[in-house]
């Protein structure tokens, strides 16, 4: 399937709609996950399936080399996340494994998270991302805090992202949002 | 909404796959031909049955008897292939991540596979 931004933003509302979100209202990567009967398992709550060094290994002293898997079970997905990283940093990563889940991308191309561009289907990734920004901060909202000129603490404290992931969701928006103002303030 | 208990849902997400793929549509497209949820779908491949109406839409989308699809008792369609053999190869690519991270994300998956198999076995009752 071709993904234009067009069809991934339906694919987003959708989504958020499935869960009686409006445009404006945060999301929540775990009830949708929920949603899809696709379970999350957070590492720390695996030491007792008998993997305690794994555990610990993830944990603290390599905490930072990987952040969430997309697992396939025969038809099923499974997810499991690294809960040492920051909550916002889990929802952001959630959301783009749901990004590839949603749009049905084949598992040969995806395995490990919003990390591994170098190994995998850059486009997927790509678009897993796009996917990712519109369920967390879709464009309409993003319209909206940008005509309203909220900086990016605000919008991240709003959508529980890292000021970061708020500064990619707005960019363009402030953009268009300073053009149109300044159009406004030359014809006054 | 009530859920079409004795359904073989392994066997009927299958068949739908087997399908869907042949018209060249995506779940998503399915989904909207049938007039239910896209998780409905995502549902049924992970285990989840579906309620009697999409169980419904989704035997006459399929033009096969309800019956078809009914559970056997005592029987299992459980035909996953061999989780780590699929994996191994493409953790052991990931340039990021060394010998030892590779064998614990292994035994992270491991054990999260046999998590989610009891559950969806304590839920099947």
């Amino acid at each position: 399937m071709r993904w234009t931004q067009a069809l991934m933003r339906e694919v987003a509302r959708e989504e958020r709609a499935a869960l009686g979100l409006g445009p404006r209202d945060p999301f929540d990567p775990y009830l949708l996950c929920k949603e899809h009967g696709i379970a999350v398992y957070p590492v720390s709550t695996l030491d007792d399936q008998g993997c305690v060094a794994a555990v610990a290994h993830f944990l603290n002293g390599r905490s930072r080399a990987w952040s969430a898997a997309l697992v396939p079970l025969g038809s099923a997905r499974i997810i499991i996340e690294n809960d040492s990283h920051s909550w916002v940093r889990r929802r952001s990563t959630l959301a783009h494994e749901l990004g590839h889940h949603l749009l049905e991308h084949t598992f040969s191309d995806v395995v490990m998270a919003e990390d591994h561009t170098r190994q995998f289907d850059n486009t997927q990734e790509k678009q897993a991302t796009f996917l990712a920004g519109e369920l967390l901060i879709p464009l309409e909202a993003a319209e909206r805090m940008a005509f309203d000129d909220w900086d990016n603490a605000r919008v991240a404290a709003a959508y529980e992202v890292s000021e970061q992931f708020a500064q990619m969701q707005m960019y363009g928006q402030r953009v268009r949002a300073s053009r149109a103002t300044a159009k406004l303030s030359t014809r006054r | 909404m009530d859920i079409a208990t004795n359904v073989d849902v392994r066997t009927l997400h299958a068949a739908l796959d087997a399908a869907r793929s042949e018209r060249g549509l995506s779940w998503r497209a399915l989904a909207k031909e049938l007039n239910v949820s896209p998780s409905t779908m995502s549902r049924m491949a992970n285990g989840l049955k579906p309620d009697v109406t999409a169980f419904a839409a989704m035997t006459s989308w399929l033009r096969l008897p309800a019956e078809s699809f009914y559970q056997i008792p005592g029987e299992s369609s459980d035909d996953e292939p061999e989780l780590l053999a699929a994996l191994a190869p493409l953790l052991r690519a990931r340039r990021d991540l060394d010998a030892d991270d590779v064998r614990y994300l292994e035994d992270l998956i491991t054990a999260a596979a046999r998590r989610f198999r009891s559950e969806r076995a304590a839920q099947d009752g």
